[in-house]
């Protein structure tokens, strides 16, 4: 029965690791894959908004072997909201070089009619199946806000590398450039060297044909998102250790049931002549052998649960980073030896302390049968005071974090915090009992009692529990807070009546433009007293800029210096203003942006806060745009009423003239604020997921810790029934025994949880995102946790005080 | 003629849906030059075809072969658009050079997009080019034919000697009994050619006799046609002689294969399908494709009293591209015209003897 528990511990710690490793690879892997697929056999790759004629500039350049030009765009699907296409204009006589995958069909599909077709395309098998296409089939499709129907001339087919994504849709790329009205525009240049190696140097050759654009191979892509994921795919690895974290407690609390019970046993051995050191180690090769099974189990396990969190980081990521979409697993043998490696690391570290513990059982004296426990009280003061020296030295990593300190100390402290409070665990328990001592329902206070009676083993099992309680509360309190502030800031900065967009900006960020026609025919009605419009454009380096049109609002939340003087300054063209993330990053020195026109250098007037992403974004006057790039495509607009008119006939009419189709979203301050935290909501949905791990590992920690005790103490049980206790007692004793055990851990698991999301809120974010969020609790759910975990504790008690209800008797007493 | 040229395009067009848009061959065509020489953009298909025979001062014997191909692929008034790449014609070109001293064979097939000018078809002195390949019309009248690959390049000064040959019978060629199935098609059937090839490393200077064709159409194959053979011969009395034979799919040769007899003042004489007997006299299998070509052959024009033995100096001249293998290569020529003997030279092309054009002859 212990075995299990060992192996059912490890195994927990394990999958719970291995499935946020899996998920974060995975989505990883997608991205770079999408990457490959379209620039796999490129040496560099030119990106950016590029202007196609420098195309034969660059084939011309000293050894530079062959170029070809690619229109990449996204297309949604017309009634089938948060369906894509991602469509990739390439060109099959100068791309032939750079293929990475087959266009299949009818012979002629990449002949003449795949030249020869409007809107003709390629879509990959599963997606022609899904959507019940076949070759000659069209697809409606939006692009820009536009309706397009394409045709299936072609199955996209795996050739070097697989099809990474079925949502790819491969075009001709004039007929891509027509289709996304963008003649003379190319997404990226694709370069191939006569001689792969001398990158540097083509890079250095291409850069002045190509200014404003990024140059560089395309793994550098892949690299980047890879950067920009790291801060993510940290927090989230953090967050999985905490299992882990559990699993060690969970192996303690089994090693030392093992060794109580074996006493007798280990007295014997030590009679015979085996030393401490083989006592300890025994019990450590016991764990070992524990945490093989564990292991092979937990690996398993975490495919699986790898499968239903990916979902979950799929959708974060789209929401934070970029267009993920994963379809597959991607399973790396490293990863799954890393995980064995903590898990049995985890066994070892849990099976320490009771094998030194076994180590030091006197022959004598056990064999007697004499009990050991005369050294508790001392241990326990030593584990408050560990807990007071986490605590500080917590407070230490958080001021180092925040400072001048890396990023991954605001882990540090968080994790401290975690252990700190863990420790402070047998403070508590005599606490609870003292409470319960006195109520007058006899298997409660027996139960309170025995609580007390092995302090050491309790306290190790409520901490197990309340670290994941903690983590449950952080999390909870972190998000609401996140959330609450971006609502204050939604209510400050959504202040326009309408908000138009094409719909493709919606599912999957600012990708698509708004027609002008649009723009100006809204501009023109008399309703509107003005009419604002954003886009994001691509620029060098690792942010992204922001383009408005119109006049400040002071719906921005800047913070320190005053508003209207830092947007003003933007709107005259003398500074960008920058979001808390890109302060962050990279301090407030004035900016350098490659332009075409050449390099502008601009000053910070200011940082606000902006929860819409992660990246550094920055805020730039159109006017200033229209400079030094050319006059911007906007991607949405915001419209402003004359005070007191209605505009329910506005907003109808758009829609006749623009949005028959549902090709723009258009939206009002109160349906774009529940947007947004629809959003908010998709992007926190991993914590979520990790909330319910949480719960899981808190019922299964309840169950192993209780069916250990009534195994372990099934003599003891015995002996109550022998005098004169009865089955039902013994039960509801065990049952009691649980809810105390699940009650201590919640009230542990509020106390500490709150300080963590303290560290989260204040350390870990400003630390990995930028962003300042204002603490706030939920005090309604908070309050609630002990009430249903110490239910849910009792429930998942209800096995092993089944098997205390049906122990026999005279077995268990024969001994005595 | 029907050549390699046609095949290609119906590996692109096995459905001519856009036909209906492009200017069809009729009879009744008014042949005109230089205007004839350029590109006739209406049709749907053309090429110009330049194969010759050539001797180095050294005395080494080459053969070429350099041809340029435009396959429309929006028809005029076909609806504006603004990108570069969506394009009216594709263009490619295949360019041979066989080298009997050291018995190679070398083809590349050039293939452009032509969205920034690299590629394209005027209406002025440059006929076609792709990228560093070329032809151009000088002022004299001479082609000026270039082509680069692989570190091989040629570059001719040609020189038409004889009048220009017009094909067929009203203007046009037909290429299967139905109606529509036919292309406008003259000849230069001797060339006077003159330049330098660069081979091995080295220019060399050579001279020689080229033949010229140039071919433009909508609609050309005919139903059931698997493939064809295609000869055209200069012999040693100043004569020549072009043939072709439409081969079907249960073996039968169509009715509309013809010939051209072109005399030595240059008068054209058109020979109909039952005016030859063409008769294969040995093969040879492709090891690269398995393809089984004949490549000697016996040819008869009882109406000429001509008999001739087609053989060629060198079996392995396959030009193995994508989408489209075909065997075109430099042949010699012995035999009686008129109870004398004459001798000659030309070329042959084979197109459907591969398993890859299987299926290839159209709707």
């Amino acid at each position: 029965m212990l075995a299990v528990l060992n192996v059912l511990s490890i195994a927990l710690g394990i999958a719970v690791y291995l499935a946020i490793q899996i998920a974060n690879e995975s989505a990883t892997k997608s991205f770079s894959a999408g990457v490959d697929m379209v620039a796999g056999k490129a040496h560099v790759e030119i990106r950016g908004d590029v202007d196609e004629t420098i195309w034969p500039q660059v084939e011309r350049l000293p050894g530079v072997a062959s170029v070809t030009g690619i229109v990449e765009a996204l297309a949604t699907l017309p009634g089938k909201p948060g369906e894509y296409l991602r469509i990739v204009g390439v060109d099959v006589i100068s791309g032939a070089e750079f293929r990475t995958f087959e266009l299949s069909g009818e012979a002629a599909a990449v002949g003449e009619r795949w030249l020869a077709t409007p809107n003709g395309v390629a879509v990959t098998r599963e997606f022609a199946k899904r959507s019940a296409l076949g070759l000659q089939s069209e697809i409606p499709v939006i692009v820009d806000g536009r309706e397009a129907r394409l045709v299936v001339l072609a199955i996209v087919e795996d050739g070097d590398i697989p099809v990474p994504d079925s949502q790819l849709a491969i075009m001709d790329i004039g007929w891509a450039q027509e289709l996304f009205r963008r003649p003379g525009m190319v997404t990226s240049l694709q370069v191939r060297l006569l001689e792969p190696l001398k990158i540097s140097e083509a890079v250095a050759a291409i850069t002045p044909l190509a200014p404003g654009l990024t140059v560089g191979p395309p793994r550098q892509r892949s690299e980047q998102m890879g950067k920009m994921l790291a801060a993510f795919q940290l927090n989230l690895s953090a967050l999985s250790m905490v299992s882990l974290l559990v699993a060690v407690f969970l192996v303690f609390n089994t090693v030392s049931t093992s060794v109580a019970r074996r006493r007798t046993e280990i007295g014997i051995i030590r009679a015979l002549g085996v030393t401490r050191a083989g006592v300890r180690l025994m019990f450590l090769g016991e764990a070992l052998l524990y945490a093989v099974p564990g292991v092979l189990l937990g690996g398993v396990a975490g495919v699986a649960l790898a499968r239903l969190l990916t979902g979950a980081v799929e959708q974060t990521i789209t929401a934070l980073y970029a267009l993920v979409n994963v379809e597959r697993l991607w399973l790396n043998p490293g990863q799954f030896a890393i995980a064995a490696a903590y898990g049995i690391a985890a066994a070892l570290v849990g099976a320490w302390g009771p094998a030194a513990e076994a180590s030091r059982v006197e022959p004598v004296a056990a064999l007697r049968g004499l009990a050991g426990a005369v050294r508790e009280e001392s241990q326990i003061r030593r584990w408050w005071i560990g807990g007071v020296v986490c605590l500080v030295l917590a407070g230490c990593a958080a001021a180092y974090a925040l400072g001048s300190g890396p990023a991954w100390m605001a882990f540090a402290c968080a994790f401290l915090v975690l252990a700190g409070f863990s420790l402070f665990s047998p403070l508590l328990i005599p606490a609870v009992r003292s409470v319960f001592r006195r109520v007058p329902w006899l298997p409660l206070r027996l139960a309170a009692e025995r609580l007390r009676r092995s302090l050491r083993r309790n306290a190790v099992t409520v901490s197990a529990l309340a670290a994941a309680v903690s983590m449950l509360v952080a999390l909870i309190v972190m998000v609401f807070s996140f959330r609450s502030s971006l609502d204050a800031w939604i209510g400050r900065g959504i202040v326009a009546d309408f908000f138009i967009a094409p719909v493709a900006n919606e599912s999957f960020g600012m990708s698509s433009f708004l027609p002008d026609e649009a723009v100006a025919w809204l501009r023109a009605r008399p309703e509107a007293e003005s009419v604002d419009t954003f886009s994001e454009q691509r620029v060098e380096g690792d942010f992204t800029l922001a383009v408005v049109e119109g006049r400040y609002r002071d719906n921005l939340s800047f913070r320190g210096v005053d508003g209207r003087a830092a947007m003003a300054r933007v709107f005259a063209g003398e500074a960008v203003a920058v979001t808390e993330p890109y302060a962050r990053r990279y301090g407030l020195a004035p900016l350098d942006l490659k332009t075409p026109a050449g390099i502008l250098k601009l000053p910070i007037a200011g940082v606000y806060a902006d929860y819409s992403r992660d990246r550094g974004l920055v805020l730039m006057g159109a006017a200033t745009y229209a400079k030094w790039w050319g006059k911007p495509q906007p991607m949405s607009a915001a419209v402003y009423l004359h005070p007191g008119v209605d505009g329910t006939a506005l907003e109808r009419e758009f829609r006749v003239v623009f949005a028959s189709a549902g090709q723009f979203s258009v939206n009002t301050s109160r349906s774009l604020r529940d947007k947004i935290l629809k959003v908010f909501d998709q992007t926190f949905a991993i914590t979520e997921v990790l909330r319910s791990v949480a719960v899981v590992v808190a019922i299964v920690g309840v169950f192993l810790t209780m069916t250990a005790l009534v195994v372990e103490r099934h003599r003891e049980l015995a002996l109550l029934r022998a005098l004169g206790g009865t089955a039902q007692f013994v039960g509801n004793l065990v049952l009691c025994e649980a809810g105390l055990l699940g009650l201590s851990a919640a009230l542990l698991g509020v106390l500490s949880g709150l300080p963590l999301a303290m560290v989260l809120t204040w350390v870990v974010n400003p630390a990995f995102f930028g962003w300042t969020i204002g603490f706030d609790v939920p005090v309604l759910t908070i309050v609630a946790i002990p009430f249903w975990l110490t239910a849910v504790a009792v429930l998942a008690a209800w096995w092993p005080s089944r098997v205390a209800r049906r122990g026999k008797i005279a077995d268990a007493l024969r001994g005595e | 003629m029907m050549n390699a040229r046609t095949c290609i395009f119906a590996l692109l067009m096995p459905c001519i849906a856009l036909a209906g848009e492009w200017r069809a061959a009729v009879p009744g065509w008014t042949y005109e030059w230089p205007r004839d020489n350029r590109v006739h953009a209406d049709f749907k298909t053309e090429w110009w075809y330049l194969t010759g025979n050539l001797r180095a001062v050294d005395g080494r014997r080459f053969g070429y072969q350099l041809t340029f191909f435009r396959q429309g692929l929006r028809p005029p008034g076909s609806p504006e658009v603004q990108s570069r790449f969506v394009g009216d014609a594709l263009k490619f070109g295949h360019f041979t050079i066989t080298d009997l001293s050291s018995g190679e064979f070398h083809f590349s097939q050039s293939l452009k997009r032509g969205a920034f000018g690299e590629a394209g078809f005027a209406d002025g002195n440059r006929l076609a080019w792709l990228g560093d390949w070329s032809l151009e019309l000088a002022a004299d009248g001479a082609f000026l034919a270039r082509a680069e690959e692989g570190g091989r390049s040629l570059s001719l000064r040609l020189e038409p000697v004889k009048p220009w040959a017009v094909h067929g019978e009203g203007g046009i060629s037909r290429k299967a009994e139905e109606d529509g199935h036919a292309s406008h098609y003259y000849s230069a059937t001797r060339m006077r050619s003159a330049g330098t090839l660069r081979i091995g490393g080295k220019d060399v200077a050579v001279e020689g006799e080229s033949w010229f064709d140039h071919e433009w159409a909508t609609n050309q194959l005919g139903r059931g046609q698997v493939g064809w053979d295609w000869f055209s011969v200069q012999l040693d009395d100043g004569s020549e002689l072009m043939i072709y034979q439409l081969r079907r799919k249960d073996g039968t040769v169509d009715p509309a294969s013809s010939g051209s007899w072109i005399s030595a003042d240059g008068s054209v004489r058109h020979l109909r399908k039952d005016e030859i007997e063409l008769t294969p006299q040995r093969f040879w299998k492709s090891p690269k494709t398995g393809g089984n070509y004949p490549l000697a052959w016996s040819v008869k024009v009882p109406s000429l009293t001509l008999e001739l033995n087609v053989s060629t100096p060198l079996d392995a001249q396959e030009l193995v591209l994508k989408p489209v293998v075909y065997w075109e290569g430099l042949i010699d020529i012995a035999g009686t015209r008129e109870g004398r003997t004459v001798k000659g030279h030309g070329y042959l092309e084979l197109t459907g003897y591969s398993g890859a054009l299987v299926g290839l002859s159209g709707p």
